[in-house]
């Protein structure tokens, strides 16, 4: 088994974009890991929608040999991290595997707000922080000047940190030297129960639920009983190993320090979770590793089957994601006019975005998704406090005392040109100023605080347009607060929608119910009576469209030879009838749901 | 009863004609310009085509034979003449049969009005190949609606058809209107009924307009929006097209015609009994171009491509099989039931009550009583105990109404 000091895990955390795929690319081949042929761009990247839009969602290993400029030969555990904020909880999972952390800085863009809040995270599991400046080919990289904001926001040595260029290979040699140097190997006891942090986990359809692990004491071997020390689940380990880029290599035993996976005929998708401690069955340790947590989404919404009848093949798919993701929630929701489905729970948009994504591709499931919203607090008149998240399970408003909802605090690097326009932004988003500071003539880094709500669909994107894209965002829950909201709700044909009821702060109620009204206007077919929509709070109508009813549907002309293309027309009316929801005795179109339930572009 | 011997069943026959001077900008029929030697090829392969299938219908008396186009008035006499001599020698045409020639004003000789080219048919050569009733493709008596409309003639000039055709003899004549034209109002629209109605024809066929796709009109006014620029008037908002339609409705029935179908009005007897075949689902042989048919419980259409119709060789079956044939179907009895109501209650008299249970052995409220019910309710069907139609309301609506006829 190899030597423990010559073993280095380490992650690589950087602001999305900054090149942190890129070099672990570049670490890769360099070691001779893969070869040139092999390498597909970001290899880490495997999964296609990953690859598509050029983020990391997964966490991804690597074991890499490396023989050092001391002779030595090291064994390097590259741990791959995703860059996005909703991913938090796998990103700490994933720095608790390791002992270091390569902080790739963009020379020309420098330290940028998520830049920060990785460092600080990794800081916090008392990682060794290895700066790296990458982009140095770029003409407007200015190497010396990140320096000088490495020291002075993040507060690390980086006058020594290695400045290279992923994409084009320079200096990586470097950074491998420094891999050594600067990170120390794990510790651990060898001789101590098996004691592993699971940091992700793969449901394969032969082996059944793989988990990735690092050791922090003790090894572990093939056919030994370990235990799930969460759930106290026991299997007998099938298959061990570590990963080369791209695939599983097995092998017969692991010890401490590394980094590897196992799989032991796990086909419950409940049993491994991420940050669960894996120990021996027949010894084990007397505690699970810190750190392990359920951790609360942020957002919520509602996912229905186009097709009723998939309503089980949605459920399957979303217990095997749930799998490879523990931080995704689900239960069982029932609307009046979309049947049977689910409401999900998400850390943050993109992860909504993705989860959506890969049910549509990769479990070809069609869906209807109603708008995100978030969790409030609801204090009733008798005392009884209710966290609702889905707008119908709102008390009747003579039962409410008053109600809170999530609030962020939210840290936004923006160009001094743009701090004007981006200031506006937060306001019309109900956000409170807290601080301003400069970090040098032309940055500045704004806190806000904002309610969860009006950020969680478009403030991300509006941020961008309005910058030009230099603005960055990150933000944390901050806690709830109290705000005057109200539930609106709109009727079709005098009969409430349940799936189109929002839950919305007070003074916004009338301009977006009257959006939604004329929305609604323009989806729903004439039928052949006029159609009245409404928007109403409580039993106050606020707003009103009418679709007029439908006047001309006739063929003037039908002979001979027009009858089979008639036949074939009614068809496709019936069909089109078929299709859309029956609402009371008005028939709405699926596409209208969603095009209404899409919030507006601003 | 001849009705019930299939062998004796009666017959209609149509026959299509593809040809035209120049296609109008709204039509989406069968039909393109060619030149004379080209016409003169099809007349003569449809004349083949009439005489191989024969064979199945020795025996049935024909009721009805009507000649549609593109514009048949544009054979000559000698075409027309051979064309109808086909059909008196291999089939049986009753003595008292209904036959049409569909004719566009400007391109019939009018004698003594202007100089036609020899080839030219007159009405009178009309009346001497059989021809008992003329349809006349009018549309419209405003000038500048006819030139919008892409019309090859003028209001004088059917002006002037219309009296040779009298002069000719002819007692069965039938006028084309459209209403809902683009820059149409509901008074140029009267002007035009007003004016159609002195001639006192025996049948008047008033059609809203439909933009087609593939049309230029299609190009213009598709997807409903309308153009609204200085050479391109708009169309008729949706209210004042129904208005246009009820109109007419009520102008005609005032003037002596019964509305027997959802277009179609006549001089009381004056029905075309032709067209009657389709909506009462009466067995019909359509040959020619594109030509339908429905005969013993069969639908089938011919090729529309020229091509693949000129290079067929006469032989009995041949014209029914593919690529000949573009279409062949027996119907189920589930779609003789839908046909039965979605062309029966195009008609004013609609459906009758003990005819269907006649026909198919079960009680029209056993397969339908729901659908019916509903509509009675909201006043678009009315049911009288002996026969099921549409209310004037129902009309405006019927596709909406129609499409909940199909079953399953």
């Amino acid at each position: 088994m190899t030597d423990q000091s010559r073993i280095r895990n380490f992650c690589i955390i950087a602001h999305i974009d900054h090149g942190k795929s890129t070099l672990a690319d570049r670490i890769i081949e360099k070691t001779g890991t893969l070869t040139s042929r092999e390498m597909q761009e970001q290899v880490l990247d495997n999964m296609d929608l990953e690859r598509e839009r050029g983020i990391t969602i997964k966490s991804q290993a690597v074991r890499i040999v490396y023989h050092a400029d001391d002779g030595k030969e090291y064994i390097f555990n590259l741990i791959d991290t995703p860059g996005h904020v909703d991913f938090n909880y796998e990103v700490s999972r994933a720095l608790a595997a390791c002992e270091g952390a390569i902080l790739v800085v963009d020379a020309a863009q420098g330290v940028e707000a998520q830049t920060l809040a990785n460092v600080y995270m990794a800081i916090d599991h008392n990682l060794e922080i290895m700066p790296v400046i990458n982009k140095i080919d770029l003409p407007s990289a200015d190497p010396d000047r990140t320096v000088e904001e490495i020291e002075d926001i993040i507060g690390i040595e980086a006058h020594d940190a290695p400045r290279i260029s992923a994409k084009n290979g320079i200096n990586i040699e470097e950074v491998l030297e420094q891999i050594i140097t600067k990170i120390p190997a794990p510790e651990g006891d060898p001789q101590a129960p098996l004691k592993a942090l699971i940091f992700d986990s793969l449901y394969d359809p032969y082996k059944g639920v793989i988990a990735f692990f690092r050791i922090m004491d003790g090894s572990i071997r093939n056919g030994m009983k370990v235990r799930m020390m969460s759930t106290g689940a026991e299997f007998d380990v099938v298959e061990v190993g570590y990963f080369g880029a791209g695939r599983l290599i097995p092998c017969d035993e692991l010890g401490t320090g590394m980094v590897g996976y196992m799989s032991a005929s796990i086909k419950t998708l409940q049993e491994t979770r991420v940050g669960d401690t894996i120990t021996d069955a027949l010894g084990p340790c007397d505690e699970a590793l810190p750190g392990y947590k359920k951790v609360n989404p942020m957002v919520y919404c509602g996912i229905f089957p186009e097709d009723g009848a998939k309503y089980p093949d949605l459920r399957d798919a979303l217990e095997k994601l749930q799998l490879n993701d523990a931080s995704l929630f689900f239960e069982p929701e029932t609307s009046a006019a979309l049947g049977f489905g689910f409401r999900c729970g998400f850390l943050g948009l993109l992860h909504l975005e993705i989860v959506t994504e890969r049910l549509e591709r990769e479990y070809a499931l069609e869906l209807i998704t109603t708008a995100p919203s978030v969790v409030y607090r609801v204090y009733k008149t008798n005392g009884v406090m209710l966290e609702i998240s889905n707008p119908s399970n709102m008390p009747d408003p003579s039962e409410i005392e008053y109600m809170e909802e999530p609030i962020v605090s939210a840290e936004i690097m923006v160009t001094t040109e743009f701090i004007g326009t981006i200031m506006d932004l937060c306001q019309e988003r109900r956000g409170v100023y807290i601080s301003i500071d400069y970090i040098e003539a032309t940055r500045a880094l704004l806190k806000y605080e904002l309610p969860l709500n009006e950020i969680i669909y478009d403030f991300f994107d509006a941020l961008k347009s309005r910058s030009r894209g230099y603005a960055s965002f990150d933000y944390e829950l901050k806690g709830y607060q109290r705000s005057k909201l109200v539930k609106l709700d709109i009727l079709v044909n005098r009969e409430m929608v349940d799936a189109l009821s929002f839950i919305v702060f007070a003074d916004s109620a009338y301009d977006k119910g009257r959006r939604m009204c004329e929305k609604l206007k323009d989806e729903i077919p004439r039928q052949l009576f006029e159609v009245p929509i409404q928007a109403a709070i409580g039993s106050k109508i606020i707003a009103r469209e009418t679709v007029k009813a439908l006047r001309k549907d006739v063929l003037a002309k039908c002979y001979g030879g027009d009858i089979s293309r008639k036949k074939k027309l009614l068809e496709k009316q019936k069909e089109g009838k078929k299709k859309m929801r029956q609402i009371g005795s008005v028939e709405i179109p699926k596409q209208a749901f969603l095009n209404v339930l899409k919030l507006d572009d601003e | 009863m001849a009705e019930n011997d299939i062998r004796k069943k009666p017959l209609s026959i149509y026959l299509h004609f593809p040809f035209c001077v120049k296609k109008c900008s709204y039509c989406d029929f069968l039909s393109f310009s060619a030149d004379g030697s080209v016409r003169e090829d099809y007349i003569a392969k449809l004349i083949e085509e009439i005489a191989c299938r024969s064979g199945g219908f020795r025996g049935r008396p024909v009721r009805t034979v009507f000649i549609g186009g593109g514009t048949p008035s544009l054979m000559s006499k000698d075409q027309l003449s051979r064309l109808m001599g086909a059909v008196y020698r291999y089939y049986e045409v009753e003595d008292q049969a209904e036959i049409s020639m569909e004719c566009n004003p400007g391109t019939v000789c009018c004698a003594g009005m202007r100089p036609c080219e020899p080839a030219r048919l007159s009405f009178a050569d009309i009346r001497d190949c059989g021809i008992n009733r003329l349809s006349i493709g009018l549309q419209s008596m405003d000038d500048g609606e006819l030139r919008l409309l892409g019309r090859i003639h003028s209001s004088q000039q059917f002006l002037e058809s219309y009296d040779a055709a009298r002069g000719a003899g002819f007692t069965n004549i039938n006028v084309d209107l459209m209403s809902g034209l683009p820059g149409q109002s509901l008074g140029s629209w009267m002007n035009t009924l007003e004016r159609v109605c002195a001639l006192s024809p025996e049948h008047i066929s008033a059609y809203s307009l439909i933009i087609e796709e593939g049309t230029p009109f299609y190009k213009l006014y598709g997807c409903g929006e309308e153009a609204g620029r200085a050479d391109c008037p708009a169309l008729p908002d949706e209210d004042t097209e129904r208005g246009m339609y009820h109109l007419a409705r009520h102008f005609l029935r005032d003037n002596g015609y019964t509305h027997y179908e959802i277009s179609n009005f006549s001089k009381p007897g004056c029905e075309c009994r032709h067209n009657l075949t389709y909506w009462y689902r009466g067995d019909y042989l359509g040959m020619g171009l594109g030509a339908a048919s429905l005969t013993d419980g069969c639908r089938s259409a011919d090729t529309a491509d020229l091509d693949i119709y000129m290079k067929t060789k006469a032989a009995p079956g041949a014209f029914l099989e593919k690529p000949l044939c573009a279409e062949l179907s027996r119907l189920s009895r589930q779609e003789q039931m839908e046909e039965t109501m979605f062309l029966g209650l195009r008609c004013r008299s609609g459906v009758g009550i003990r005819h269907f249970e006649r026909v198919f052995g079960e009680s029209i409220y056993s397969v339908y009583g729901a659908v019916i019910e509903n509509y009675v309710r909201t006043g678009m069907i009315r049911d009288d105990g002996k026969r099921i139609s549409l209310t004037a309301g129902g009309i405006d609506v019927s596709n909406w109404i129609l499409s909940d006829f199909l079953i399953g």
